[in-house]
């Protein structure tokens, strides 16, 4: 997976240095940024539009920002005032990411990725459930993202991947993937069963950008479906200390 | 208010999928989704645009053998959660 990052210098240089790991030598997609001075200044953080998609295209727009992307021809545009911040420009990054992965067999997964025991471990639940805290928590462990990690099938099954788009600890770029966790917050560490219906939606929840879009969403839930009779899935009760770990081991091993 | 008599249909762009007894609803426009279990599932399954709400507790009143004040109260108090949460929409009497 990687992207052709194409615009002004002051924007791509930024986000070319953050990218460089995830450079590959033949981009899937080619993602153009254009500075537009004629839009008005933006009103609100990208992030906090959604996409809509119709016809095929996935439109990405706020006050101050045009963004499109065409899924068929592997191409993605964002017309932006000035005025907007790496952020912004990232998030664009990130919705075009979403829909190339999807359209590559991939799924980009609103999860923090730790590696245990040279397996990853995907942790997962909306905002606020504790991936940050738990990947913080996680001394001593690779990580390969805070919040968002890709799926990919390998040859031996489901892999994690770090993504540019989030905190990382150490080097580690993939590992195989392991379990699928649902955090919750608690004053115990516990393992607990997830319904399969839960489960489900909660993962089709947790997969940014493909999860607005009623045209995917059926192949969505195959492919959740599909790596859920690969990977097993829980919820974990944590607290906010470096003991849940021992948990995971008496139940996995 | 809902009644008996109203009809209700999926709200449009919403989709489900059955997983074991269950049924998963995902709201797409929103982000978010919801699980039913298996009664609501049937319930939501016979939303369909056509049927009032009064012949789909009629139907569920005689699959679990309970009685019709009961199955009703129950649909409508689903109806109106789903209503409530955008998955589903009432039709306008005399529609299509």
């Amino acid at each position: 997976m990687a992207l052709a990052i194409e615009g002004p210098e002051e924007w791509v240089g930024p986000l070319a240095e953050a990218w460089h790991r995830w450079k590959g030598d033949s981009p899937d997609w080619a993602v153009h940024f254009e500075l537009d001075e004629t839009l008005p200044e933006p009103e609100f953080p990208l992030f906090q539009a959604r996409p809509r998609f119709e016809d095929g295209l996935c439109r990405l727009e706020a006050p101050g920002f045009e963004g499109q992307i065409f899924p068929s021809q592997g191409e993605a545009c964002l017309r932006a005032h000035p005025s907007a911040s790496l952020g912004d420009l990232a998030y664009f990054l990130r919705t075009a990411f979403a829909l190339c992965a999807f359209e590559r067999g991939a799924l980009l997964f609103h999860a923090a990725g730790v590696v245990h025991r040279n397996l990853a471990w995907a942790f997962f639940g909306p905002s606020g459930s504790g991936k940050t805290t738990l990947a913080r928590l996680s001394e001593g462990k690779e990580v390969l993202s805070d919040d968002l990690i890709l799926l990919s099938k390998g040859r031996a099954g489901w892999e994690a991947w770090a993504t540019p788009f989030s905190l990382c600890r150490g080097s580690r770029m993939v590992a195989p993937l392991k379990a699928l966790v649902r955090l919750i917050k608690a004053p115990e560490d516990r393992l607990v069963p997830l319904s399969p219906a839960v489960a489900l939606g909660e993962l089709v929840a947790s997969s940014p950008v493909v999860n607005a879009d009623p045209v995917r969403l059926p192949g969505l839930f195959a492919r959740w479906e599909e790596i859920l009779t690969e990977v097993p899935v829980c919820a974990l009760r944590f607290r906010k200390a470096n003991s849940f770990w021992e948990v995971i081991d008496a139940e996995f091993g | 208010m809902l009644s008996l008599d109203d009809v209700l249909a999926p709200a449009p762009g919403v989709l489900f999928r059955p997983s074991g007894e269950e049924l998963v609803v995902v709201l797409p426009a929103e982000g978010r989704f919801f699980v039913l279990n298996r009664t609501g599932a049937q319930v939501f399954q016979m939303i369909d645009g056509s049927r009032t709400l009064g012949e789909i507790a009629e139907a569920m009143s005689q699959e679990y053998q309970i009685p019709p004040e009961r199955a009703g109260q129950d649909v409508l108090t689903l109806a109106e959660k789903l209503l409530e949460r955008g998955a589903v929409v009432k039709k306008q009497k005399g529609s299509q």
